[in-house]
């Protein structure tokens, strides 16, 4: 199956400034996003866990705290880890990924 | 069930039996967790990660959302064409790297102009100074005068 990912100008102002934010480790954050990117294409980043689901957007983690939030164009309620209650989307059949932000995240 | 043994070094550093990183299907990157419980065990499982949920973070991706449907996106089907799109961003971001540079000239030859340059701002700036410290001078004398003769005090 052949993916597209649309990088939103909104994505691309964060991601050029993170890569200001982090300097120094430029080459850590460029090998993290071409392997983000890379598992998005072949398909072998193929869930997360799910960010919001009225809007349907998921996350990944790229580096230190920071996620990239995502949308794909198709994807399913796979599970709900019993102990964790951790919700994952499968997005197995999505074709298209709309890239729409870089956020820093809390963890529980 | 993965199980594996690691030694305890400096500043607490553990590595991660290569079975158990599998099993649990960790990557380079990955956020993990340790819990105590009060039986001696330590729980290690994967960070879930929680969203702020700030009313900031959703208008940005609001505005991402919108970023696409107005057509404000770029369409990439590769990951060299994602690196090179990566690349485009870094450029812009660093606008002294964006700076056009003086191609026709040889490296001595720009160090040269630089050096007059240099000296040039050099001069300028200690003429600005000379200046200034002499107008301070004959300043002071006029300005006495001036107090005087308002005051009517005789010289």
């Amino acid at each position: 199956m052949k993916r597209v990912l649309r990088s939103a100008e909104n994505f691309d102002r964060k991601l050029g400034n993170l890569f200001e934010t982090l300097a120094g480790r430029e080459e850590e954050l460029q090998d993290r996003v071409d392997e983000v990117v890379r598992g998005l294409f072949d398909g072998t980043i193929s869930s997360a866990a799910q960010h919001h689901p009225s809007d349907d957007t998921c996350c990944i983690p790229l580096i230190d705290h920071y996620v990239i939030v995502f949308r794909p164009d198709k994807s399913d309620l796979q599970a709900a880890d019993e102990r964790r209650h951790e919700i994952v989307v499968d997005f197995r059949g999505a074709s298209r990924f709309d890239l729409l932000d870089i956020e820093e995240e809390e963890l529980q | 069930m993965a199980r594996g043994y690691a030694r305890l070094r400096e500043r607490n550093q553990l590595t991660l039996p290569a079975a158990v990183v599998e099993q649990i299907g960790l990557r380079s990157g990955d956020i993990v967790e340790f819990a105590t419980s009060g039986e001696g065990l330590i729980e290690l499982r994967p960070a879930r990660i929680v969203r702020a949920g700030t009313v900031e973070a959703r208008s940005e991706e609001q505005r991402a959302k919108q970023d696409i449907a107005e057509g404000r996106y770029t369409l990439l089907s590769s990951v060299d064409e994602f690196r090179k799109h990566v690349q485009k961003l870094r450029k812009s971001a660093s606008p002294v790297e964006n700076a056009p540079k003086a191609e026709h000239l040889s490296d001595s030859q720009r160090k040269d102009v630089e050096a007059v340059a240099q000296a040039t701002l050099l001069k300028l700036l200690s003429d600005l100074v000379e200046q200034s410290t002499i107008r301070k001078h004959e300043e002071g004398p006029a300005q006495r005068r001036k107090l005087r003769s308002k005051t009517g005090e005789s010289v």
